[in-house]
C-alpha cells in the first residue's frame, strides 16, 4: 500500500519534470531571440550574428535542438550560457551556495516564528497581543518589500554603521576561505538580508495562520475538550496547535520550493549574490540555456519538496495513511 | 614586384642579343656580361624606388600622443579606488565581450594602438601610422620596449595575431571591421603592414580604436586547441594578461573584481595601488554606499531626481556624461503613408523636442539633430550644427501639410481621416523597459491629437523589447521609438541609411539613390575635408527627407568622490572612469584614515535633510518594540504546559 503510493509519486514526479522542462524549452523559444540585442550594435554585421547562431546551435530546426537538449541532459550537460559564455552548471553553482545559505535558515526560522506567533495571535485574537500582532503584520506587509528592505539598509548600514551596505564578502579582504576572519566578515554581510527576509516572511504568514487557528477553535472537538474540563494549555498545544499543522504544512513547505528564485529583491537591494537575479537575467536576456538549467534545478527543487511534504502528510494525517 | 619582372625581361632580351656572341666568346666575356646585367638591374630597381618615393604623397595619419595627457607626475602613490558598476561583466573573454561592463573592465588590462579621447584620435601603442599611395597598405610602427604583465615583450607579432584572429573568426565581436583585411605582414619586431582587399577609410577610427592588443603567446595555444569553441571559453585569471596599467588578480562572481596596478606599465606607473570594481545593481543602494564612503564612484543609471541629493553629500561631485546614442521616432518608410516624404515632414513639425528634454528628461538631454549625427564625442566633428534649427514645433504647419495631402476631418468627429475617407490612425510602438520612451509616445500622441482642424490619431503600444524587436526588424511596426548608437567613424551612416541589404541596420527601410551614392563615397574617400562635406550633404538630405525623427540624446549623472581622490579626467563624452583618469587619479594628499572617518560621519549628518533625527528615533523605537514583542512571544510560546 505504502510502497504503491511512493511509486506512484515517483512516476508522477518524473513525468512532471519532463513536461515542465519541455514546456519551458519551447515557450522560451517562442518569446524572443537571445541575440536580438546585439543586432543594433554598431559594427555587428549579420555575418557575425549568423556565425554565433551556428556555434550555439540556434540555426538547427527546433526538434533537433530539443533532441540535443534531452540527449545532453541524460549525459548530465546543461549546455553553455550565451550570456556568460560559460557552462550553465558552473554559472549556477557559483551562486547557488549563497542563496541556499541565506534562504534555508531564513525560511525555516520564519516558518517557526510564524507558526508560534500565528498560534498566539489566533489564540488571543481579541487580546492586546493578538490585535497588535495582526496590526503590525498588516502594516508591514502593506509596505512594499523594496521600501521595507531599504529602510533596514539605511538604518543599520548608514545610520548605525553596523553592517556593510553591499555584497556578501568585503572586497579587498584577503582572509582565507572559511577562516575565522572570513566567517566574521561573511556574517556581517549576512545578518541584515537574513533578518529582513525572515521578519518580512513571518509577518506575511501570521494572519494566514491566525485565520486557521480561529477556524480550528470553532470546531466541535475544541468545545468537547473544554467541556471535558481539560486545562487551557493542553487544549492550546494538544488540540489547536496540532490540528493547525496539516493545512499550513502545504504553505510552509512550498516556501522551500522557491529557494532558487525566491530572493530576487533581497539580492538586488543588498547586492547579495544569488540565483534569484540570475533567473531574472536569464529571462530578460532570453538566455535559453541558462534558463533551461535554472528551470531544471527549480523543478527538481519543487518536486523534491512536494515529495517530502507528501511524506510528512503521511505522518501528520493518519487519514491519508489508512485510506 | 617590378624588380624581379624587369630582371627577367632584361635577361630574356640579353639572351637573344648576346646568343651568338656567347657561343663564340670566352668564359670571361660571359662573366662580364652577367656582372653587367646584375649592375644594370640593381640600378634599375634603385631608379624605380626613387621614382616611387618622389611620387608618394605620404599619407601619415595624424593624432595626439597619449603622453600629452600624462605630463603630471603623481604627488602621492597608493590607495584603493573602488568603482561600483550597475552591471557585472558577463564574460572576460575579450573576443566575444559585447557588454559595456565587460569591455570597461577589460580595457584596463589591455592597450590599444590608438584610442579616442575627448573626440580626437590619440596614439597609444602606435608610434606612426601611414597609408600607402593607393591606400591598400597600412604601415604601423609600434612603440618599442612595451612588455606584457607576464614579462614577455609586446611586438608586431602580437598585433598581427590580434588582427588575423579578428579577421579569421566570424563570431568575434569586432569581426565586422576586419572583413576588408587581406593579410597582415610583420616587417620587423615593431612594424606591421596591413594589406586591404579594398581601401577602407573607416579602418583606423572604427577598428583600431576598439582593438585591444592581445598576447599571442597566451591566446594562440588556446585557439589552436579550441578553435571555434573559444566563443564558449571563459578565461582563467592567468589568461588575462595584457600590457595595460592594471592586472586582474581576483574575480568573485556577482560581487567584485580586484585589479592591482602594473608597476612596470610602459607609459607611467598608475598612482593608485588597487582598483576594485564592485557590482551594485540597485542605484539607491549605491547612493547609500556613496554616503557611507564605501565606494568612490558609481557607473550606472541614476534618475535625475537623485542628483540634488547626490550633490548634498559632502565630497561627492556629479559628472554629466552625454551618451551619443540617438533616440528617434522611426517609421517604416516603405509603408503607406510613411512613404510620403511630406507626411513625415508634417509629423516632424508636430514634435516638440525642447519639451521632451525639459519635462521628460528633466533637462538631462540634448534635442536631436534633424540630420541624426550626434554633436557629441568623436561624431561632433562631422555634425552639421546648423540643422538644429529646422522643424520648430508648429502644429499649424502640420495641419497645412496634412490638408494638402488630403488627410482631412471629413466626418467632423475631431479626427482626421485618410484621403479615401476611411478612419485613420497610426501606432507608436515602444519598448516597455524605458519609461521615458513610453512617456514620449504619450506626448507625441497628445500633440498629434491637438493639430488644428482635426487631430491625427496616434496610439502608443507598449511591448516587451524582445517581442517588439522582431517587429521592427521585419517592418511590422509602422512607427517605433528606438535608441541606436553611432559608430566611431562617420561611415556608420551607410549601415543606417543606405538601402537594404547594404544598409544592414536601416530599420526604417529608407531608400534614396542619392543617399546610397553619398554613403558609398564615405567608405571610399580618404580626404578628411571631403568626407566632412559628404557627411554634411547626407545630413542635409536626411533632415529634409525625414526618414526618421531624431528626438534626443541623453545625459547621465555620474557621482564620484572628490574629497578622497584628485585627478579625475572629465570630458562630457566620457565616463569619469577612463584610461586617463586611471593613470592620473591619486589620493588627495591630506587624506588619512582619521579624516576618512570624519568624512563618513559628516555624510551621515547631512542625511538629516531628508530624514529628521526624531523620525529615525521613532523608527528605531518601533523596530525595537517589534523585535521585543516577537522575542517575548516566541519565548512564551516555547514553554509547554
Amino acid at each position: 500500500m505504502m510502497l504503491n503510493f511512493l511509486l506512484r509519486r515517483i512516476y508522477a514526479s518524473i513525468a512532471t519534470f519532463f513536461i515542465v522542462i519541455s514546456l519551458v524549452f519551447f515557450i522560451i523559444r517562442l518569446t524572443g531571440d537571445p541575440l536580438a540585442d546585439l543586432e543594433d550594435y554598431p559594427g555587428i554585421t549579420p555575418e557575425i550574428i549568423d556565425s554565433m547562431r551556428t556555434l550555439f546551435g540556434l540555426n538547427k530546426p527546433l526538434y533537433a535542438q530539443y533532441f540535443d537538449f534531452i540527449v545532453n541532459l541524460f549525459k548530465g550537460q546543461l549546455g553553455y550560457s550565451l550570456l556568460y559564455k560559460k557552462p550553465v552548471a558552473e554559472v549556477i553553482l557559483n551562486r547557488l551556495p549563497y542563496t541556499l545559505a541565506l534562504l534555508i535558515p531564513s525560511v525555516t526560522l520564519s516558518n517557526y516564528i510564524a507558526y508560534k506567533l500565528g498560534l498566539e495571535c489566533g489564540w488571543r485574537r481579541r487580546g492586546a497581543i493578538g490585535l497588535t500582532l495582526l496590526f503590525l503584520s498588516i502594516i508591514f506587509t502593506s509596505i512594499p518589500y523594496f521600501c521595507f528592505a531599504f529602510l533596514f539598509l539605511y538604518l543599520f548600514s548608514v545610520r548605525l554603521g553596523v553592517t556593510p551596505v553591499f555584497g556578501a564578502i568585503s572586497p579587498n579582504d584577503n582572509a582565507p576561505f572559511l577562516s575565522l576572519n572570513w566567517f566574521e566578515d561573511y556574517m556581517r554581510h549576512y545578518i541584515l538580508p537574513f533578518i529582513v527576509l525572515t521578519l518580512r516572511e513571518s509577518l506575511i504568514l501570521i494572519p494566514y495562520i491566525r485565520g486557521i487557528v480561529v477556524e480550528v477553535l470553532g470546531e466541535d472537538y475544541i468545545t468537547t475538550a473544554y467541556a471535558k474540563g481539560l486545562p487551557t494549555k493542553a487544549i492550546k498545544y494538544r488540540y489547536v496547535a496540532r490540528n493547525v499543522l496539516p493545512p499550513i504544512m502545504t504553505v510552509m513547505g512550498l516556501r522551500y520550493a522557491s529557494l532558487v528564485d525566491g530572493a530576487v529583491i533581497t539580492e538586488t537591494i543588498f547586492s547579495y549574490p544569488g540565483t534569484g537575479r540570475l533567473v531574472f537575467e536569464a529571462i530578460v536576456n532570453r538566455d535559453y540555456w541558462l534558463l533551461q538549467g535554472a528551470v531544471i534545478i527549480l523543478t527538481l527543487n519543487v518536486i523534491i519538496v512536494n515529495f517530502i511534504i507528501d511524506l510528512i502528510y503521511l505522518v501528520l494525517d493518519p487519514r491519508i495513511r489508512f485510506r | 614586384m617590378p624588380g624581379i619582372g624587369l630582371y627577367y625581361q632584361l635577361l630574356r632580351t640579353a639572351r637573344d642579343r648576346f646568343m651568338l656572341q656567347l657561343l663564340r666568346t670566352t668564359k670571361i666575356t660571359l662573366l662580364l656580361v652577367i656582372a653587367m646585367l646584375i649592375v644594370a638591374n640593381t640600378v634599375n630597381t634603385v631608379n624605380v624606388n626613387v621614382l616611387d618615393a618622389s611620387q608618394a604623397h605620404r599619407h601619415v595619419v595624424e593624432g595626439l600622443s597619449i603622453v600629452k595627457f600624462l605630463r603630471n607626475a603623481c604627488p602621492v602613490y597608493g590607495g584603493t579606488l573602488r568603482i561600483a558598476l550597475a552591471g557585472e561583466p558577463n564574460t572576460l573573454n575579450w573576443w566575444v565581450a559585447s557588454s559595456v561592463w565587460s569591455l570597461g573592465v577589460l580595457s584596463d588590462i589591455y592597450d590599444r594602438l590608438v584610442r579616442i579621447i575627448n573626440g580626437t584620435l590619440v596614439f597609444e601603442l602606435a608610434k606612426r601610422i601611414e597609408w600607402s599611395t593607393d591606400y591598400r597598405v597600412l604601415t604601423i610602427t609600434i612603440v618599442k620596449g612595451v612588455k606584457f604583465q607576464d614579462g614577455k615583450p609586446l611586438t608586431a607579432y602580437d598585433v598581427a595575431f590580434t588582427i588575423n584572429t579578428l579577421s579569421k573568426y566570424a563570431w568575434t565581436i569586432l569581426h565586422g571591421y576586419f572583413t576588408n583585411v587581406e593579410k597582415v605582414e610583420v616587417v620587423d619586431n615593431y612594424t606591421i603592414k596591413i594589406y586591404f582587399k579594398r581601401p577602407d577609410p573607416a579602418f583606423i577610427y572604427n577598428a583600431l580604436t576598439k582593438m585591444n592588443i592581445m598576447p599571442k603567446h597566451i591566446w594562440e595555444p588556446i585557439f589552436k586547441s579550441l578553435g571555434n569553441k573559444v566563443i564558449k571559453y571563459s578565461p582563467k585569471i592567468s589568461d588575462l594578461v595584457g600590457s595595460g596599467p592594471f592586472k586582474i588578480v581576483k574575480y568573485v562572481p556577482e560581487q567584485y573584481i580586484e585589479l592591482v596596478a602594473n608597476d612596470n606599465y610602459w607609459l607611467k606607473k598608475p598612482c593608485i595601488d588597487k582598483l576594485i570594481y564592485i557590482f551594485i545593481p540597485e542605484a539607491s543602494t549605491a547612493v547609500l554606499a556613496l554616503q557611507k564612503g564605501e565606494i568612490d564612484a558609481y557607473i550606472g543609471y541614476m534618475t535625475p531626481e537623485v542628483v540634488k541629493k547626490l550633490k548634498s553629500i559632502p565630497g561627492v561631485a556629479v559628472h554629466l556624461y552625454i551618451s551619443d546614442t540617438f533616440f528617434y521616432w522611426g517609421f517604416n518608410d516603405a509603408k503607406w503613408p510613411f512613404n510620403i516624404t511630406e507626411f513625415r515632414r508634417a509629423l516632424a513639425y508636430a514634435v516638440n523636442k525642447e519639451i521632451i528634454v525639459k519635462d521628460l528628461l528633466m533637462g538631462y538631454g540634448i534635442p536631436g539633430n534633424p540630420g541624426v549625427v550626434p554633436p557629441i564625442g568623436v561624431n561632433a566633428k562631422w555634425c552639421d550644427k546648423e540643422l538644429f534649427n529646422m522643424y520648430k514645433f508648429n502644429l499649424t504647419k502640420t495641419a497645412e501639410i496634412l490638408d494638402r495631402l488630403g488627410f482631412r476631418d471629413v466626418d467632423h468627429d475631431g479626427w482626421r481621416e485618410a484621403p479615401n475617407g476611411k478612419d485613420f490612425s497610426i501606432k507608436i510602438y515602444v519598448p516597455s523597459y524605458d519609461v521615458i520612451r513610453v512617456r514620449v509616445a504619450e506626448l507625441l500622441s497628445k500633440w498629434l491629437s491637438e493639430i488644428p482642424g482635426g487631430g491625427l490619431k496616434a496610439i502608443p503600444v507598449v511591448l516587451d523589447w524582445k517581442t517588439l524587436w522582431p517587429m521592427i526588424k521585419s517592418g511590422k511596426a509602422e512607427t517605433f521609438l528606438l535608441g541606436s548608437s553611432p559608430d566611431t567613424d562617420i561611415s556608420w551612416l551607410l549601415r543606417r541609411f543606405h538601402s537594404r541589404p547594404l544598409g544592414s541596420s536601416n530599420w526604417v527601410r529608407y531608400s534614396n539613390p542619392i543617399i546610397d551614392n553619398l554613403t558609398e563615397e564615405l567608405v571610399t574617400v580618404f580626404n578628411p575635408k571631403e568626407r566632412k562635406e559628404i557627411a554634411y550633404k547626407i545630413q542635409e538630405i536626411i533632415a529634409r527627407e525625414v526618414p526618421l525623427i531624431t528626438l534626443y540624446y541623453r545625459k547621465f549623472p555620474i557621482p564620484y568622490r572628490i574629497d578622497k581622490w584628485k585627478g579625475w579626467f572629465l570630458t562630457p563624452s566620457e565616463l569619469p572612469v577612463n584610461r586617463i583618469t586611471l593613470l592620473r587619479i591619486h589620493l588627495a594628499e591630506t587624506t588619512n584614515t582619521t579624516v576618512a572617518s570624519t568624512i563618513t560621519r559628516s555624510n551621515t549628518m547631512s542625511f538629516n535633510a531628508s530624514m529628521t533625527t526624531l523620525q529615525v528615533i521613532i523608527a528605531i523605537a518601533v523596530l525595537i518594540a517589534i523585535v521585543s514583542v516577537i522575542l517575548t512571544l516566541v519565548v512564551k510560546a516555547g514553554r509547554k504546559p
